[in-house]
């Protein structure tokens, strides 16, 4: 017997698999992806964990991506079957926020430590759905999520705080 | 660990959202719930397994139940033809705890380009290419490895004993554990393992955009040929798959028009092994433990640019 119930599943997580999905990718790229991470997700239904659908969904979201994403780069075949192929490059979301002083700072962090931050505070994540989401396991998710905080914390600090030199005249 | 709202960075963080970021809590595809729903559920692969299981089992089960379930092949348009592009579907997914071991041959034109990747089948990223054309060279992760001069390059970011070494790491503590846990870890999402052609074909089949056609011999082997439907607005292309193992043994695409040259993909060879062996097979540490190893980053980045290596 299936360990949820799909449609409700379904109505409860979309709108937001479906955001994440086209914060990520083109819109197309984004709706494929949807598509297939919901079909993966009806066949393995069983294995959906409980309290972290929403995390499982938008991890298998992001790996479709990443294969779509890994079969672009790919010469050839793949580049034969265009009309079929992921149609623009995904952007990275943080590149698009207006805040200069956030965006950069969070350019400056690694691509996994930028994810640990957004998951969580644009896509309403819980800790636990984020950890699934980036595969990783919930103790390494707070870790990750505190130290990239802590470097955007660092890195708005007004230079006001920062040391300054200190010129003893006497 | 949840976060403070209140807090100035995730007040500024929120703040800063994406218009595209936001969520349309209405947003609800019915179309696609249908669809999905219309699929079979995958029966939960629980035996772990540390032996190769041939493709050619799925496969023959495969081609048995095209003919039994859909009366033979056909179109998508009717349910049992439906079921029957669903059973052939099966051989693609190879085996959980097992290594997929794919080998292709390319053609355009006269540039030929051969490709083998040995594949973690849980773990589709964890996974050790080939490529032979105008160069010849291997990637595995970040790391690149020129068979001319017997060298790894990795230069890795991460921890010092490098990324290569800690797949390695990762898969000999897998092999002493007797193969793979067959439940679920955090972030194992059963992904599309396979060759990256296969797959698409199988995500194709699964919309229903392409057909299974009558059974045929084609260079005399009996096969079925798998097509994308004429309406799908380009040139229609086929993928042949052996009609006794239900390997891929050869995709011919005409081109989408005059300009284009058509190409011809081969697979001599595309079997499952034992995932005991990925601790050799997918790494190249593993593969080629005499290898120099170069971790200088301006060396990794000027023999990759030599050797014309995707970065990975």
């Amino acid at each position: 017997m299936p360990s949820v119930d799909f449609e409700e599943l379904y109505r409860a997580t979309y709108p937001r698999v479906l955001a994440y999905a086209r914060s990520m990718a083109s819109r197309e790229d984004a709706d494929d992806a949807v598509a297939e991470a919901y079909a993966i997700a009806w066949r393995r239904q069983r294995d959906i964990p409980h309290s972290a659908e929403l995390g499982w969904l938008i991890g298998v979201t992001r790996r479709v991506l990443a294969n779509a994403r890994r079969s672009r780069r790919r010469a050839g075949a793949l580049h034969a079957l265009l009309d079929l192929q992921p149609r623009a490059p995904g952007p990275d979301p943080a590149d698009r926020i207006a805040d200069d002083e956030l965006r950069t700072a969070l350019m400056a962090l690694s691509p996994l430590d930028r994810e640990a931050v957004v998951l969580t505070a644009w896509f309403d994540l819980s800790s636990a759905d984020a950890a699934q989401a980036l595969g990783v396991t919930p103790a390494a998710f707070r870790m990750r999520a505190a130290r990239a905080r802590r470097r955007l914390r660092v890195a708005l600090t007004p230079t006001t705080t920062k040391e300054r030199p200190q010129w003893n005249t006497m | 660990m949840e976060h403070d709202v209140n807090d100035d960075l995730e007040v500024r963080l929120r703040a800063a959202r994406p218009h595209m970021a936001r969520a349309d809590e209405n947003a609800f595809d019915a179309d696609l719930l249908a669809r999905v729903r219309d699929q079979p559920i995958a029966a939960r692969r629980t035996v772990p397994r540390a032996v190769a299981v041939p493709v050619a089992v799925g496969v023959t089960l495969t081609a048995t139940a095209v003919v039994m379930l859909g009366g033979g092949p056909g179109d998508v348009g009717g349910p049992s033809s439906a079921s029957a592009i669903t059973e052939t579907l099966r051989w693609l997914n190879p085996p959980s705890g097992t290594i997929l071991h794919v080998r292709s041959v390319e053609t355009t034109g006269a540039q030929t380009t051969t490709r083998e990747f040995w594949q973690d089948a849980d773990d589709p990223d964890s996974e050790r290419l080939r490529t032979e054309g105008a160069h010849t060279f291997e990637t595995s992760g970040q790391a690149l490895y020129d068979p001319a001069t017997d060298t790894i390059y990795d230069a890795p970011a991460g921890p010092p004993t490098g990324r290569d070494a800690a797949k390695a790491k990762r898969a000999g503590a897998k092999v002493a554990a007797g193969g793979k846990p067959a439940i679920s870890k955090p972030g194992d999402h059963a992904m599309l393992p396979g060759d990256l052609v296969v797959s698409k074909v199988r995500s194709l089949l699964q919309e229903g955009r392409m057909v299974v056609g009558g059974r045929e011999v084609h260079d005399g082997t009996d096969a079925w040929p798998v097509s994308l439907k004429p309406e799908a607005g380009r040139p229609v292309w086929t993928l042949w798959v052996s009609a006794a193992d239900g390997k891929p043994l050869e995709l011919r695409d005409p081109g989408r028009d005059a300009s284009e040259q058509p190409q011809v993909i081969r697979w001599p060879t595309y079997e499952v092994l034992p995932g005991s062996d990925a601790g050799r097979l997918l790494t190249l540490t593993g593969a080629h433990p005499s290898a120099q190893v170069v971790r200088d980053a301006a060396e990794a980045a000027a023999a990759g640019e030599r050797l014309g290596a995707e970065k990975p």
